[in-house]
């Protein structure tokens, strides 16, 4: 796939980055929701442990998603954010989507050493886990994408 | 049978009832690794059979994802209602809600809606199938992309 052919900057991306936003809302929400805290947390709770040795804390309180499902949020909301700024990268990751799996390996031995790994490890493995996933829903999005597309100094596409 | 329905109603089925089992059902507390599993399921089934192409139809897998995922949601409240494991930490929100201070006002509808005295009311039933349709459809959606980025085939050169 060559760089001209992407669209990853459609209108749909800020639609994608709205319901990111809205997921992180909700993770952050305990320390703010007051006696509704633990109404988020049960909310979230099929979704995440949430176990609060193993969670971020704000104000005190524990986040509704652990260092790791916190740092696969941050990478994927990252990635929506920074790949139509990679094009190259973009272009050569989506001409080989199956490397995508390969950025999970630190997640998957991280997690095996589920007695020594630290919330930094386990947190910055998420972040490397999603940043690439975010890549693939932008280029489906760009492929719905009607219009003829344009691709500017920076790789960004505009769409007329 | 529509493949694409097919695949996401083996995806959804099979995710659904995972995660509507005691034990089995806790994988998803790992970022709904079973619903993630289901879109990557149905994204098989749809692409095993399917010609190589030179483009990896990402926006099918992304929809036969969603499908699963709504189909599992729909699928784990019927299995959690008959495991009975919809109640699960319902004690806890209905106890901190009760012990709210501060001045907070809790709406009686609200305690109502967690108290599983006599079992799962209507409410929690519909919160717990409209969290696990929404979650599951998150979750599926991306396990459908990231499915057709791993089983999709390109032609021979």
């Amino acid at each position: 796939m060559n760089i001209q052919s992407m669209h990853l900057s459609t209108p749909w991306r800020w639609g994608l980055f709205a319901g990111c936003a809205a997921w992180w809302a909700l993770v952050v929400a305990p320390p703010f929701a007051g006696a509704y805290g633990d109404l988020v947390h049960w909310l979230l709770h099929p979704v995440c442990h949430q176990i609060p040795e193993r969670s971020f804390h704000l104000l005190g309180e524990s986040l509704a998603a652990c260092h790791r499902c916190t740092g696969l949020y941050a990478g994927f909301t990252l990635g929506v954010l920074v790949w139509p700024w990679l094009p190259g990268f973009a272009a050569r990751l989506a001409a080989n989507p199956r490397w995508v799996a390969v950025f999970f390996v630190p997640l998957l031995v991280d997690w095996t050493m589920v007695f020594w790994n630290t919330p930094a490890s386990r947190f910055v493995t998420g972040v490397v886990a999603a940043f690439p996933v975010a890549l693939l829903p932008l280029v489906a999005l760009g492929e719905r994408t009607a219009g003829p597309v344009t691709t500017n100094s920076r790789g960004m596409d505009s769409h007329g | 049978m529509n493949e694409k329905l097919k695949a996401a109603l083996i995806g959804g089925g099979v995710a659904g009832i995972a995660s509507g089992l005691p034990y089995i059902g806790q994988v998803n507390t790992a970022c709904c690794a079973l619903y993630i599993g289901g879109g990557i399921l149905a994204a098989y089934l749809l692409m095993k059979d399917a010609a190589p192409s030179e483009k990896a139809p990402y926006g099918g897998g992304a929809v036969v994802g969603l499908l699963a995922g709504v189909i599992g949601g729909v699928v784990a409240t019927l299995t959690l209602l008959i495991t009975g494991g919809i109640t699960d930490q319902a004690d806890q929100v209905l106890e901190s809600l009760r012990m709210a201070g501060g001045g907070v006002e809790i709406p009686q509808g609200l305690l109502d809606l967690f108290d599983t005295s006599e079992g799962a009311s209507g409410g929690l039933i519909l919160l717990n199938l409209v969290s696990g349709v929404v979650f599951g459809a998150i979750a599926s959606c991306i396990g459908g992309i990231v499915g057709m980025a791993i089983f999709h085939k390109k032609p021979a050169a």
